[in-house]
């Protein structure tokens, strides 16, 4: 017996990942990933750093800070952002450090991994667009506790090898596996690549054409590939379908999360958007001017509800009034329009529509649909080849119908044809975490705050003056105290 | 007794083994020859033999007490006389012969046990204390620690509440780890001992004495050598001894009759006390324990073959009530010479433990003893009460809790360990030894539904089970050159691998009392049911090396390394490497001083090296998995999922203890012996428990950082004014001062407050009471600084912490209105600054007189059994400290220190009026002894001694006992410094008898 065999550690009684040896062994990594990155989607963390933009706005004393600029480092929720991705990528971790040992058919180890590989990827891509530097890890333990950051562009170039990796891996589709509803596929690599190279494209990498062609590539291939894996447009009624989104084949699921099935499983962010007064967290709501701005039409009233129903005191009955009654703010109520698309009851039921069932909901979100990736072709093929191309221009149609809305003149030159989407970017995905990363990408933060209404619930004052030099978040301060090497970039 | 019988007649079965393989087994009929052997004094020699001078061993005779001996040779013959100590005479047979044997000078000399050998003491170049069996004989010892008692400076020995002991060289190293030293027994570091089987001990202090230690030696080593049989006639020694041990001292508490009229004054209640019941709650729940302890031993043997047989068997009962024990130990060691250059011993041990107790680990019985109100009887109806009538306390009675509780252990072991050794060339040897060690336990325990937890009857069943061994390969070289180049080298490799087992079941909710722990199966719901089991095991290989040389027996070098491969940790930090070099001059041999008749020995020595400790467990560098919740990808139902437990750092090392020392060593006038030693120890990489990044996987892990420094003198000194046949007299005095101090927590901070383990449940702590600083001593109390109370005059500032007069006022450092963290500071320590120690023996004719006396000063410990005895804490609904009770403040008697009655009297625990001076000296032990001499029982000895320990104690602590800690019992030393529900040590009467053949 070698030296070396001796003084191996035999752990027979722990459960060690080292010795997994069968795709069965591995396997069991895998709901705790999906539970994982859910739990960046659930209770409204995901939104909460997208505050900043003009689409969302805090209508709770714990949000509210949440919409300035200058985000202090010790802010709960710089670290809560930054705490539930990496904890997501700590499990990506332990399974691709694992799988390495397991043997048996092949085809559907590299399809596992391919799935560690795609969230990895998203979660560094949801670093990379919200913090200005950050670790990378490879390792689960404590081997990495005095590591320094990476810079932005590392983190995004991380996001881009994962998803590549997830592509390649990843299979067409997961038909007939007990993942099938919800478990990336090509075509969600492709598309969450065509969303980092978009973002990469602009602030604060600024990489330009090259890359505005990169993300119309994937965002092609994905379009292309779209109807033979029965992808494509739906109608709003069916995207944000409120009695059962589970069975619901929605076509525009690229990336989906599911939430209350089961009973161990995490509510939605949707308790986020219930107003407080009807047992939600009253945490988010959507901003006036934006909702003001935004095209009536058949997407502006699935989007959102611009009556409040309010049961108050000396009244029998409710009264449904407009977001914009001072009765309202009378009772405490914040006169800010609703996401009815977050809150997902399409009929209205007075006070009933925000009734949860069971102090549940089942529901469903889609960090990435079929919509967005039509958008980021029609606008980065734009930006690359400095026109907007027939099928830019069909993909564009199809929303704007879907809107109710007249289709783009079809005199726009490039430039204004690319803003054109950017801005439709805007309505379209109003509320799904895209608006912020968007504003930063084009540098329109300080544009948009301009305009914003001196009747929103939070003040104005309270939000300091927005300027690039806070697009970013810092290193959380709890994260720099242990580990002071975050403060510093690797070479 | 059954088990005591098969002992004695394995013995009895021993001694016609070696009788049927000695010399004189068969006899000749050549006629006898008789001769008296004795000293170069005259006096006889007991047990020296005879054999023929061929070498033919057909024939030989054993001296008896007077010295004489028969032997069936024919005058004439060449015989030759041996005996141990003595040099080898030949002689030529003729009755009557008188012969005169001298002593073997070299054989004589001292050698103390050493890493891997043994060494003339002379030529010791590091810092060993030894222990000669001398030095505790006349004392009752019942284990190591009272060996160590007063005999080696440097060593602190606590005894802690439950009777174990902790033992700390030269202070403490490890934060988190492990600071106990470790154990070589015969040259193994497992197995078990009777101390009646201990030939010698040497406590290894500095770097060059514990680096061949390697990665265990940081805490310094106890070698451990049991007793060998000598050449010589067999020798039986049987001896017996009894011992009883009585409570010390107990709390003045209210009796029955003041207790009711006090109380309904204190609380304005109005219990009607039935005042014809009084109980003492402290005496009820203790007796008078009784220990016997039986032990015999057989040795003897020829130059070829010797042995050493012994058993043991202790009965205990204990000091509290339903605690009692049992255990018999055996021991054989066997050495033989297989050829002129092969010897080899084998050595077999082994024994057996029970015990019985009630569950008091919960500190509860004595704690509730002080707050139990006396008119509450003790049983009603023929059961012990259970519970408080009067509701003026919670919790169950301290003598239900005691006699009520059904825990029993059981334990098993048995150790062989081998040596074989072969002389290829003269000096040139190799040897191998092998040992392997085997151990089982097992746990029965019954608590009825009074006693558990969780209100139902649980039965318990537990087993454990270890194995380890251990093979050591050496090769040593002497050799003298040049007449005054005298060189030792050894080399060496080790590998140890221990495994263990557990498993356990645990049944809640048993149907019937009687079923106990046989009927795991038949509980009401099984669903709270538990079982557990688990496997660990460890491995280390090690190489090592030492070279010894002087130069005239002036100018001493040692220097040794050591690698130790480990287990615990992965591939680049696997193996570590410690070194040490020391260097000595022995003045006294050097020309100019050699003639100095005063002067007998005097040595100087300076050493330095590199230890490690095992301060951490297995698969510490492992991630290990747990069970997640599932999740169901969208459809109902889900599959479970796992996680990583906990993150684990893989750049674990072990934490590295750097020492130097300077010492010097003189005998003077034959008289006088004195050692002193300075030491500077530094310990770096200390496992730290430190939180990880949220990037990193949150949570904790260990992380080797920051530093710790022990710096201290040690002092022996031992005077022999008289040292004759008749009459001796030694006295050694020993004095240690010790510093600790934490350097450095790097990453942690200045500070940290260790989790209060929750061993105080029951008394109100804000934080834990203790708290580790940088450029402060471990051991550090922390709290609240106490006032004293509110004074009638102080009313309005008592307001504003909405307290009133004769409430508690605490010094308010941010004077922001409360008492809170921020206003908490150090309080004391509970660490000993400085450790005393004088042990006197007196031999006069037959008659052996010991004393001796141990101190340790300079250390702090809160006593909240004063508190919960005093005042009104948690859940403590009277005052029952008669203290307390005749000296409550009032308006008339403002300086007292017990509050009256009230709501906001905000008594802390954690505050410094609860801490006390727990400085002490105790007289650990007085014993005479008797001889009768061996002439009046032809040639046989038989001693009757008597001693009493823990006879005395000198202190300014108002509790029972300054030694009683809790969480004393810890190997980590970052808890203590509270007496919380913990027994003192028993005062202990003992009378033995000694008979020896």
């Amino acid at each position: 017996m070698s030296c070396s065999s001796f003084l191996k550690e035999e752990p027979k009684g722990q459960w060690v990942a080292e010795n997994f040896k069968t795709i069965e062994d591995v396997e069991v990594f895998m709901p705790t990933i999906f539970y994982y990155v859910s739990e960046f989607y659930w209770d409204g963390c995901s939104f909460n750093m997208s505050l900043r933009g003009d689409d969302m706005t805090g209508t709770h004393s714990g949000s509210v800070q949440l919409e300035r600029f200058n985000q202090p480092d010790d802010e709960q929720y710089v670290l809560d952002h930054w705490y539930k991705v990496y904890r997501a990528i700590k499990h990506c971790n332990s399974f691709l450090n694992a799988v390495g040992n397991v043997t048996g058919d092949q085809k559907y180890i590299d399809n596992l991994t391919g799935v560690a590989y795609f969230f990895r990827g998203w979660m560094y891509f949801n670093i990379a667009r919200f913090y200005r530097q950050a670790p990378i890890v490879y390792e689960v333990g404590g081997g990495t506790v005095d590591i320094k950051s990476s810079s932005q562009e590392k983190v995004f170039e991380q996001a881009v090898a994962d998803l590549i990796k997830a592509e390649e891996l990843l299979p067409d589709n997961w038909n007939g596996n007990k993942m099938e509803k919800e478990a990336p596929f090509k075509l969600t690599a492709k598309a969450a690549l065509a969303e980092v190279y978009l973002n990469m494209a602009g602030y604060p990498l600024k990489k330009g054409t090259e890359y505005y062609q990169k993300a119309a590539d994937k965002a092609k291939e994905v379009i292309d590939g779209a109807p033979a894996q029965g992808r494509g447009f739906d109608t709003y009624d069916n995207m944000w379908n409120e009695e059962d989104p589970i069975s619901n084949e929605n076509k525009e699921r690229l990336f989906c999360i599911y939430f209350g099935v089961g009973a161990s499983q995490r509510q939605s962010v949707t308790r986020c958007f219930y107003p407080a007064v009807y047992g939600g967290y009253g945490w988010i709501a959507a901003e006036r001017t934006f909702f003001e701005e935004f095209p009536e039409g058949p997407r502006k009233e699935a989007t959102f509800w611009d009556t409040i129903t309010a049961k108050v005191p000396g009244m029998d009955q409710p009264m449904t009034v407009s977001y914009d009654d001072p009765l309202l703010a009378q009772y405490g109520i914040p006169n800010q329009p609703l996401y009815r698309k977050r809150n997902l009851n399409k009929e209205d039921k007075g006070l009933d529509r925000f009734t949860l069932k069971g102090g549940q909901r089942t529901s469903l979100m889609m960090p990435i649909r079929y919509s967005l990736t039509a958008t980021t072709y029609a606008e980065a093929i734009t930006r690359a080849t400095g026109h907007a191309t027939a099928e830019a221009r069909k993909l564009m149609d199809q929303i704007r119908d879907r809107a109710g809305l007249a289709h783009y003149d079809a005199g726009l030159d490039g430039e204004a044809f690319a803003n054109a989407v950017f801005q439709e970017r805007a309505w379209e995905f109003a509320a799904e975490w895209v608006r912020y990363p968007d504003l930063c990408r084009m540098e329109q933060v300080e544009n948009v705050f301009a305009k914003r209404s001196a009747k929103e619930f939070n003040p104005n004052s309270g939000l300091g003056t927005p300027s690039h030099e806070y697009y970013f978040l810092p290193v959380p301060a709890d994260e720099a105290r242990l580990n002071p090497n975050l403060l510093q970039v690797k070479e | 007794m059954e088990n005591l019988k098969k002992l004695f007649s394995a013995a009895a079965a021993t001694i016609l083994l070696a009788l049927a393989l000695s010399p004189c087994a068969s006899a000749q009929t050549l006629g006898p020859v008789q001769g008296t052997v004795v000293d170069a004094a005259g006096a006889p020699l007991t047990g020296a033999m005879v054999t023929l001078a061929s070498g033919e061993t057909t024939t030989g005779a054993y001296t008896d007490a007077e010295g004489h001996f028969v032997i069936d040779v024919k005058e004439g013959t060449p015989l030759t006389i041996s005996f141990i100590g003595f040099l080898d005479k030949a002689a030529i047979a003729k009755n009557g012969m008188k012969v005169t044997l001298e002593e073997d000078i070299n054989v004589l000399e001292e050698v103390v046990m050493v890493a891997y050998g043994s060494v003339k003491k002379k030529d010791l170049t590091g810092s060993v204390a030894q222990i000669a069996p001398g030095s505790y004989k006349a004392q009752p010892v019942q284990g190591i620690s009272e060996m160590l008692r007063g005999n080696a400076p440097g060593v602190f020995v606590k005894t802690n509440g439950d009777g174990s002991t902790k033992i700390r060289i030269r202070g403490t190293n490890s934060i988190n780890g492990n600071n106990d030293p470790l154990y070589i027994i015969d040259g193994v570091p497992n197995g078990s001992y009777s101390p009646n089987d201990v030939e010698s001990i040497e406590i290894l202090k500095d770097a060059s004495a514990t680096a061949l230690y390697g990665s265990r030696g940081a805490n310094g080593v106890i070698l451990i050598t049991t007793k060998r049989g000598k050449t010589g006639r067999p020798t039986v020694e049987v001896s017996a001894n009894a011992s009883f041990a009585t409570y010390p001292k107990y709390y003045d508490l209210l009796d029955g009759n003041d207790f009711p009229a006090f109380h309904n004054s204190y609380r304005g209640a109005s219990i009607n006390f039935d005042k014809s019941v009084d109980t003492d709650w402290q005496r009820e729940l203790t007796q008078t324990g009784i220990r016997q302890n039986y032990q015999a031993n057989v040795s003897g043997g020829t130059d070829n073959m010797k042995f050493f047989v012994s058993g043991q068997y202790v009965n205990n009962t204990g000091l509290v009530k339903n605690q009692r024990g049992e255990s018999y130990g055996f021991r054989s060691n066997v050495d033989f010479k297989l050829g002129k250059n092969f010897t080899s011993r084998i050595d077999l041990s082994g024994g057996h433990g029970f015990s019985h107790s009630s569950d008091i680990t919960s500190k509860g019985p004595l704690l509730n003893a002080l707050q139990w109100c006396p008119n509450l009887p003790l049983t009603q109806d023929g059961e012990p009460l259970l519970t408080d009538p009067y509701g003026i306390t919670q919790t169950a009675s301290p003598y239900y809790q005691t006699t009520q509780g059904n825990n029993n252990s059981f334990s098993d072991y048995i150790t062989v360990n081998a040596y074989f050794a072969y002389e290829i060339l003269p000096g040139f040897k190799a040897s191998v030894q092998p040992m392997i060690s085997k151990s089982k336990s097992e746990s029965r325990n019954f608590d009825n539904e009074f006693l558990s937890s969780t209100g139902n009857k649980e039965a318990y069943r537990s087993a454990s089970e270890g194995t380890t061994w251990q093979i050591t390969g050496l090769l040593t070289y002497d050799k003298t050159f040049a007449s005054k180049h005298n060189l030792g080298l050894m080399a060496g490799t080790e590998v140890y691998k221990t495994e263990s087992t557990w498993f356990s079941s645990k049944a809640v909710g048993v149907m019937y009392d009687y079923m106990l722990w046989n009927n795991l199966g038949s509980t009401s719901s099984t669903d709270k049911n538990q079982i557990g089991s688990s496997y660990g095991d460890a491995q280390l290989a090690s190489f090592f090396a030492r070279v010894n040389y002087n130069y005239d027996s002036r100018y001493y070098l040692t220097a040794t390394w050591r690698a130790d491969g480990s287990s615990k940790f992965q591939k680049k930090n696997q193996f570590s490497y410690f070194p040490s070099v020391a260097l000595s001059w022995v003045a006294s041999n050097e020309s100019f001083l050699k003639d100095a008749s005063w002067l007998n020995q005097l040595k100087v020595r300076g050493s330095w090296g590199i230890t490690g400790s095992q301060a951490i467990g297995s698969y510490a560098t492992i991630a290990t998995l747990k069970v997640k919740r599932p999740w169901s990808w969208g459809t109902n139902g889900g599959a479970a999922g796992i996680e990583v437990k906990d993150p684990v750092n893989t750049n674990l090392k072990w934490e590295e203890t750097r020492q130097w020392d300077l010492g010097i060593d003189a005998r003077l006038i034959d008289k006088w012996q004195i050692g002193i030693d300075y030491y500077n120890k530094t310990t770096t990489g200390l496992l730290t428990e430190r939180a990880l990044p949220d990037y990193a996987g949150s949570g904790s892990t260990y992380v080797n950082l920051g530093k710790m420094k022990n710096t201290g003198v040690d002092i022996a000194l031992t005077y022999t004014p008289f040292s004759s046949k008749n009459f001796s007299w030694t006295m050694t005095a020993t004095a240690s001062w010790m510093k600790n101090k934490v350097v450095d927590l790097g990453e942690i901070g200045e500070s940290f407050i260790p989790d209060d383990d929750s061993n105080f449940t029951g008394v109100q702590l804000e934080t834990s009471p203790l708290i580790v600083k940088e450029g402060k001593p471990l051991g550090q109390l922390y709290g609240y600084k106490w006032l004293g109370l509110w004074k009638t005059s102080e009313a309005a500032e008592a307001a504003r912490y909405g307290q009133k007069p004769g409430d508690n006022r605490y010094f308010d450092a941010n004077d922001n209105g409360q008492y809170d963290n921020d206003d908490c500071q150090v309080l004391g320590n509970f660490t000993p600054k400085f450790l005393w120690s004088y042990n006197t023996t007196i031999n006069l004719k037959n008659f052996d007189f010991n004393l001796l006396l141990e101190a340790a000063h300079g250390q702090d410990m809160f006593n909240f059994n004063r508190m919960l005895a005093g005042t009104i804490v948690g859940m403590s609904g009277s005052v029952n400290l008669r203290e307390a009770a005749q000296n409550t403040w009032s308006e008339s008697n403002q300086n007292s220190r017990w509050c009256p009655y009230s709501t906001t009297a905000m008594e802390k625990a954690n505050s410094s009026k609860w801490v006390e001076k727990a400085g002490y000296v105790k007289l650990r032990n007085i014993s005479v002894g008797y001889t009768i001499p061996s002439k009046l029982l032809g040639g046989h000895e038989f001693r009757i001694n008597a001693s009493v320990q823990n006879v005395l104690t000198l202190t300014n602590y108002k509790g029972l006992d300054p030694e009683a800690a809790v969480n004393g019992n810890r190997g980590n030393d970052i808890y203590g410094g509270a007496d919380y529900g913990t027994f003192p040590q028993p005062r202990i009467y003992t009378v033995g008898l000694t008979y020896k053949f």
